[in-house]
């Protein structure tokens, strides 16, 4: 079985908390590393064999970010990607799509995810 | 005359509010964002802040990639030279983010144009190519997804201002973006 995913945040990169029994998995914090796909290349894999092994209908999941630099965009919508995948072999999941209340820019950036990805509930949440 | 009174001189110029020559790293990302949020904490106008934040760390990555000025750490690492400078216009009323480094020549006109194409798109046309070029990922490498100069186009008032200078024959890159 899959292991859950763990890993502290750092100044520049978000702490990673994937649970598969809970079907929960939580990004939460910075991202603009040097090296993006060092850090997201194993989320991306991870990701791709949960929802491959999941028996869980349905997966929450909340994405809590400050700073995207443009390539952790590119890795977000990698992850969205994948979400989405999952989403037609009827893995479903809702995003919760977390920001600072004051927040434009992450505002905008979540709503150019919800228009993107048509099929997949996305949810902005002022904090 | 000293040198830091003829920085301070374009500093007052300039309204120059950070800048920094040297050696690039993701620790000197660390410090700047840190500094300029402290700096900024009591602002206001928090979006036009975190924007040129978002501007400045685009830049310096980009640096960091690209850069062809190099210096040697202690662990006979490489790491790239770059100057970077943020400021308020005083004539333009807006802020600035400008960038400069030493490119590989043969890059000049790949450089202008991309921010060409760039500068030819309206605002909804530029989203639309950021997502596109997201979805594809025709433009990633290894160190990034390709897309830095469209995202601080998105993030800017105006058009991406750009120039090259040759001196004693090496070419240096400059970028300047607008919030």
């Amino acid at each position: 079985m899959l292991a859950n995913l763990k890993i502290e945040a750092t100044s520049h990169t978000p702490s990673v908390n994937f649970n598969v029994e809970e079907a929960s998995l939580k990004l939460s914090g910075m991202s603009y590393p040097e090296n993006t796909f060092e850090f997201y290349h194993p989320i991306h894999r991870w990701l791709e064999n949960y929802f491959e092994q999941t028996e869980h209908e349905t997966t929450t999941i909340h994405l809590e970010l400050v700073y995207l630099n443009s390539s952790s965009l590119k890795a977000y919508f990698d992850i969205f990607n994948i979400i989405e995948d999952a989403h037609a072999n009827g893995k479903k999941s809702i995003i919760n799509w977390i920001y600072e209340s004051d927040d434009d820019i992450m505002e905008e950036t979540g709503e150019d995810f919800q228009e993107d990805f048509e099929e997949l509930t996305i949810h902005l949440i002022k904090k | 005359m000293m040198v830091t009174s003829k920085l301070r001189k374009i500093i007052t110029q300039e309204s120059v509010l950070f800048s920094f020559y040297g050696a690039l790293s993701q620790p000197f990302v660390d410090f700047f964002l840190s500094t300029i949020s402290k700096q900024s904490a009591n602002s206001d106008n928090k979006s036009t802040i975190k924007a040129l934040i978002i501007i400045a760390i685009e830049q310096v990555q980009n640096m960091m990639n690209y850069s062809q000025e190099l210096s040697l750490t202690s662990t006979n690492e490489c790491t790239a030279l770059g100057m970077i400078v943020l400021g308020y216009d005083k004539s333009k009323e807006c802020y600035y983010v400008n960038g400069s480094n030493q490119i590989n020549p043969n890059d000049r006109e790949k450089i202008a144009e991309k921010i060409e194409q760039i500068n030819a798109l309206d605002a909804q046309a530029q989203r639309k190519l950021l997502r596109q070029k997201l979805k594809s990922g025709e433009d990633a490498h290894l160190k990034g997804a390709g897309v830095g100069f469209v995202e601080m186009a998105k993030r800017s008032s105006s058009k991406l201002e750009y120039s090259f200078e040759e001196i004693d024959g090496k070419v240096y890159f400059n970028i300047m973006v607008f919030v």
